[in-house]
């Protein structure tokens, strides 16, 4: 017990002594680690296709930053969400419209970037 | 915006009219008024920005007192702040049905109403174009002499796989903004607090609401109506420096169901139906799963379902009004169905019951909660069980939630009708015995309906105002 009361006093000893280049280091691994988390709960769902697209990378690293500070989030779950709401998935799914990525929908910070409303629906959606 | 007064100020007048209360019913009655009256509209809350509002979440939510002895959880939902309620609904906008109006005669449940659809229908019209109300597709049902003011929102998948199959599916009418001087709704689904202000509110309409001799003084609640000799003859007010008097020739009360009946409680109107039968629609969440249903509607909550509304199943319980939501959205991890899911809300009406009422309780009040009435419950277990039968093939349920607290929607607590005896407030919403005293909003609603009542209290207020000579 003493042995990990002291590995666990000097561990956060150090968090607090941490330098801002460590602890720049400590957030970079921890935005990897997230990614790759959500990148494996996403193809899950979706085809190699569309994990391999340029804007589903960016899209994850985007997501990561958006999460990481945001205890109150599962953030593969989140990612699920986020990548229908804030990408052009389904239409490039359906129809092989370009996979897009542009900012994170938050209906807040950022409301009318819901991929899922009529404002980014598929070529031909609702043409009579 | 209206000029703006201090109690002071408004103190050294006489008002042709003080309405309390800035929401829907208030500025609906101001409205309908002849023009050249003196009128104070007094607030109890304070005139917060829309900015201010999203800044900051805070819409001054009041703490109801409620002894709940119902069984469920329950709430309601009051906002005192300048516009009210208008800064925090969700702008759906239906009419009521036809059958709603005369749920005596055809059901021999409640009451009937003292007006029908007809009577009330320029008035619909005039309300749905004052907030530039889009709709469409529902006049077999809810005639209407006019078209909407703009078209209906662009369907979901969900929605045009549910009209193809029958047409009691059609658009919500709605308030959120499709054309007009508003922002573009957006779906972005948290309408209470709209981001881009794209929703009808009263603090977006100033311009429109505009009254020559209309004057506001926020943040002073009335506390009774001062009634003298049978007639009132002003308000006594309390802000954060006391009490006082302000004297008018009549007074409108325009705040809502509950504290209208406060208001008139505190004003020693001594009616045995005063306060009693406090009421609100009853409400649930379904999950549909099924091929062809998805999003990429025009905006939340895009469309209405009518199958399971009105007929002879409202002798024995309520029916149930079907709402479709595009956003906030529900999705499914199963590879290639990720938008097959339909997250719908049904919602069934509510009956009065004598042991729901609002009391004094010392200075304050208290809810006295015995819970829906059992023609709610059962019409929505009756419409969990029948929405299946009226589905499109393929379509199944998913889950559905526990009950939600509360529809936002209180009404009920002094009703009208022709006779004093029964009723607290007259056809034209003046408080029986009382010259010169209106009570305004859903408090009149001798049922509850299925839809929304927005629309149709404000109708009632604006009919009210082009009754005052």
């Amino acid at each position: 017990m003493k042995r990990r009361a002291f590995i666990a006093t000097s561990s956060a000893a150090a968090l607090v002594a941490a330098t801002p280049a460590q602890a720049q280091l400590f957030r970079g691994r921890k935005l990897a680690a997230l990614v790759e988390r959500c990148r494996a709960h996403l193809a899950r769902s979706f085809p190699a296709s569309v994990m391999a697209q340029p804007a589903t990378e960016t899209f994850l690293a985007a997501y990561a930053e958006h999460a990481l500070d945001r205890p109150d989030l599962f953030p593969e779950d989140g990612a699920f969400f986020h990548f229908l709401t804030s990408t052009t998935v389904i239409a490039h799914v359906e129809t092989g419209e370009d996979l897009s990525f542009d900012v994170i929908f938050d209906p807040h910070d950022a409301p009318c970037s819901n991929h899922l409303g009529a404002l980014y629906a598929p070529v031909g959606e609702h043409d009579a | 915006m209206f000029p703006t007064l201090t109690r002071t100020e408004a103190q050294a007048r006489h008002w042709d009219i003080i309405i309390a209360g800035s929401s829907f019913s208030a500025m609906f009655f101001l409205q309908g008024l002849p023009k050249g009256l003196s009128v104070l509209v007094i607030e109890k809350g304070r005139h917060m920005t829309h900015a201010e509002q999203i800044a900051s979440g805070f819409r001054n939510l009041e703490a109801v007192p409620m002894n709940n002895r119902s069984g469920h959880d329950k709430e309601w939902v009051f906002h005192s702040l300048l516009g009210g309620n208008s800064n925090c609904w969700w702008a759906c906008t239906p009419r009521f049905h036809p059958s709603d109006f005369r749920m005596q005669s055809l059901y021999g449940v409640g009451e009937d109403w003292p007006l029908n659809y007809d009577d009330l229908a320029p008035f619909y019209q005039e309300v749905e174009e004052a907030m530039d109300v889009n709709g469409g597709g529902s006049d077999h049902v809810l005639p209407r002499d006019k078209p909407f003011p703009y078209p209906a929102h662009l369907p979901t998948r969900s929605d045009k796989v549910l009209r193809a199959h029958s047409d009691l599916w059609w658009a919500q009418p709605t308030a959120r903004a499709n054309g007009g001087p508003r922002a573009q709704c957006c779906a972005n689904g948290v309408c209470d607090e709209c981001p881009i202000d794209s929703k009808y509110s009263v603090l977006n309409s100033f311009d429109r609401l505009a009254y020559d001799g209309a004057y506001l003084l926020t943040e002073t609640e009335v506390r009774a109506a001062r009634i003298e000799g049978g007639r009132a003859t002003g308000v006594l007010v309390r802000d954060a420096d006391g009490e006082g008097e302000i004297s008018g020739s009549a007074v409108a009360l325009g705040t809502n169901a509950l504290f209208n009946a406060v208001i008139l409680l505190r004003s020693g109107v001594d009616h045995p139906k005063l306060g009693v039968g406090i009421n609100e629609q009853v409400a649930q969440n379904v999950l549909i799963d099924g091929p062809g249903l998805g999003y990429f509607g025009g905006t939340s909550v895009t469309g209405h379902g009518y199958a399971l509304y009105d007929g002879p199943h409202r002798a024995n319980h309520s029916g149930v009004l079907m709402e479709t939501y595009n956003a906030p959205m529900e999705l499914r991890p199963d590879p290639g169905k990720w938008t097959e899911r339909l997250r719908m809300k049904i919602i069934a009406e509510d009956l009065p019951r004598d042991d729901n009422r609002v009391v004094l309780d010392g200075d304050d009040y208290v809810i006295e909660w015995a819970g829906h009435d059992a023609y709610a419950w059962d019409g929505l277990a009756w419409g969990l069980e029948r929405m299946q039968s009226i589905l499109p093939d393929g379509l199944d349920f998913w889950g559905w939630t526990e009950p939600v607290k509360t529809e936002k929607h209180a009404m009920g607590t002094h009703r009208f009708g022709s006779d004093p005896a029964r009723h607290v407030v007259d056809p034209d919403l003046r408080v029986h015995g009382v010259d010169g005293l209106f009570a305004l909003g859903s408090g009149v609603f001798p049922t509850s309906s299925l839809a929304n009542p927005t629309l149709t209290l404000s109708a009632l207020a604006l009919r009210a105002g082009r009754k005052v000579s």
